[in-house]
């Protein structure tokens, strides 16, 4: 009797969650079509429904070119890559927390961002083009987390080698936020200077479809081993000596992880600059949801990564003449929204 | 399963803490590793466990050495039921218990139909069934304790290795505990954990493995091994070793510590 009862309650937890993963996909999907239509130059859905629908079966149509040069050079790449930035920070975020065991750890903790704005700052020092930059950020903020990587190594030899990666990591961040600050004290004020605190507060104004592609490549080598991963992060939250009790391999996926989260934080930070928050609160938020159980929680934290900096960055780009740079929106939006959780959630701390 | 292990020296580089253990420890075996804080249990623990490495001696299963054995293999012959604690995430009950399976699991696959049904056992085996929706971090200790030990049952190991499973539990829940473990080795499984409570290795009529400043002293039934003076000289207090029946008529031994006495006055009440 029990038995039949409990397989059902399970199976029903698991219809609950791939409900809730269905509901956030149409989600997502409307935004993603409200996000084509709106903006400076507006496309009307219907027209919009058409132009997919004529390039999908071949049909011979035309529309105003500055339509589809809005709609396929602009207005696609730059929500592409919202989706992909959102879904990167959320699902390293994410892994990080497990990682980490600790739910206000967000992906730049080993150094990825704080290396990635150096690079993308000495980019714009050099005046490399634009693809230049974000490829030095790229390179960068891997770089960092591998100094940050490799000197917990070298230390680690009694001590627990997960405070050892956090102190690590906040050195090798601050050295390369210090190293940042040079660059930007000796930088041309008038042309340079302001280019490189633009960068850094990041926005997707500029991004064109090679910087899709430039995001979709390590996006998608760092996304897949982490889904591949994510019944090992439940163990890997319970700490290193009882998740290598229960057989996980913690030296080798604790690497996994990192690499992959720091392939997918460094290609997000270099197309988006320094967009914070939404690698801690979307974790949390998605935990709320569907529970702390990575199988669903990392597909969870990726479509509502994915939808919330689409949702952002929208507003950035329709609200004022101007637009608004994406980390203070994330910022002003983000604070509170982790306060109101935080308030919420009062009951579980205690 | 038998494990043996000989000879074994733990510590970290070059500084040894504990020098030259060895036993056998086969099915239905209990073993209780007495001693006062600081002669070692802990280290001893984490080198059978493989969190570090010996730095002599040999750990061998069935003739096998497993100081080498990949972590899924060893996990699958010993599982260790940690002291109660509080992780990061509120995980179900469940969830936990499911945790157990990792081992039999293959390398990227998460667990099925089949393990939610072991981890289902598991939970009833111990009488917490009814737990199985709580959430883990909202527990008493006793239930927790409870639940990391369904966790190593859900892991199938042959061997249980128990870091002080009564910590911080309340009196009955510290014998519903010790009532578990004992059923446990009824079933054939091999159980090492280490206890403040000399009573304790009475209660489940285990065997005994005294520890002092980094080696066992002496290793057998709680009957033979744990004797007044002994205790004495282990932790400079006056006890008193008395055999007695319970209602049912069954034959106890129990351990009386004393506050304040010395050892004159413990030699008056063992004459007496």
């Amino acid at each position: 009797m029990n038995k039949k009862r409990s397989i059902i309650t399970a199976s029903d937890r698991e219809q609950r969650a791939l409900s809730v993963i269905l509901v956030l996909i149409l989600l997502l999907l409307a935004l993603f079509l409200i996000s084509v239509a709106i903006g400076r130059y507006p496309i009307p859905l219907k027209e919009i429904l058409s132009i997919f629908a004529a390039k999908l079966t071949g049909a011979a149509r035309f529309w105003p070119g500055t339509t589809i040069s809005v709609l396929f050079d602009m207005r696609l790449p730059r929500i592409l890559a919202a989706i992909i930035v959102g879904a990167a920070f959320a699902v390293s975020g994410a892994a990080y927390q497990g990682l980490f065991k600790n739910p206000m750890v967000s992906p730049d903790i080993l150094g990825a961002s704080a290396g990635a704005s150096f690079g993308a700052a000495l980019g714009i020092l050099f005046s490399l083009p634009g693809l230049g930059v974000e490829i030095s950020a790229f390179l960068f903020g891997i770089c960092a987390v591998a100094i940050t990587y490799f000197l917990s190594q070298a230390i680690n030899k009694a001590m627990s080698g997960i405070l050892v990666l956090v102190l690590a990591g906040m050195v090798v961040g601050n050295l390369f936020s210090a190293f940042t600050s040079t660059i930007k004290f000796v930088a041309d004020p008038n042309s340079k200077l302001p280019e490189i605190t633009f960068w850094l507060m990041g926005g997707l104004s500029a991004v064109g479809k090679g910087d899709v592609l430039l995001l979709l490549i390590p996006f998608t080598l760092g996304i897949i081993p982490l889904l591949f991963l994510r019944w090992q992060l439940n163990i890997m939250s319970f700490g290193d000596e009882e998740a290598l009790a229960l057989g996980v391999d913690v030296k080798r996926v604790r690497l996994a992880v990192i690499l992959s989260s720091t392939l997918v934080t460094s290609s997000a930070v270099a197309v988006s600059g320094m967009v914070g928050w939404v690698g801690l609160i979307i974790p949390h938020l998605a935990r709320l949801l569907v529970g702390p159980n990575y199988k669903i929680l990392l597909p969870v934290s990726l479509i509502m990564g994915g939808a919330f900096l689409l949702l952002v960055d929208d507003v950035c780009r329709t609200i004022y003449t101007t637009e608004i740079p994406l980390s203070i929106l994330t910022s002003v939006i983000g604070a509170p929204f982790f306060i109101y959780l935080l308030l919420k959630t009062k009951k579980a701390w205690q | 399963m038998i494990l043996e292990v000989k000879n074994l020296s733990c510590g970290y580089e070059g500084h040894k803490i504990v020098t030259g253990v060895s036993f056998q420890l086969g099915p239905k075996d209990i073993f209780c590793l007495l001693g006062p804080n600081g002669v070692g249990k802990t280290t001893l623990f984490k080198t059978i466990l493989g969190f570090i490495k010996p730095l002599e001696g040999e750990m061998r299963l069935d003739g096998e050495n497993i100081l080498d054995w990949p972590r899924k293999k060893f996990a699958r012959a010993i599982a260790y039921i940690p002291q109660t604690h509080t992780p990061a995430f509120p995980f179900t009950v469940r969830d936990v218990v499911i945790m157990g399976r990792t081992a039999q699991l293959g390398g990227f696959s998460s667990p099925g139909r089949k393990d939610r049904e072991i981890a289902d056992e598991s939970l009833e085996t111990l009488d917490i069934y009814s737990l199985k929706d709580r959430i883990y971090t909202q527990l008493s200790g006793g239930e927790r304790q409870m639940v990391l030990i369904a966790r190593s049952l859900a892991q199938q190991a042959g061997i249980l290795i128990m870091d002080e499973p009564t910590a911080n539990l309340d009196y009955g829940n510290q014998m519903k505990v010790l009532n578990q473990i004992r059923s446990l080795a009824e079933k054939g499984l091999a159980i090492i954990m280490t206890s403040h409570d000399p009573n304790h290795a009475f209660l489940c009529s285990s065997k005994v493995l005294l520890m002092q400043k980094g080696n066992i002293i002496d290793c057998g039934t709680a009957q033979d091994v744990i004797k007044a003076e002994r205790l004495r000289a282990l932790y400079g207090i006056t006890v008193k070793i008395i055999d007695t029946v319970s209602d049912e008529n069954q034959p106890t031994r129990v351990c009386v510590p004393f506050l304040g006495g010395t050892a004159k006055t413990a030699q008056a009440i063992n004459q007496s």
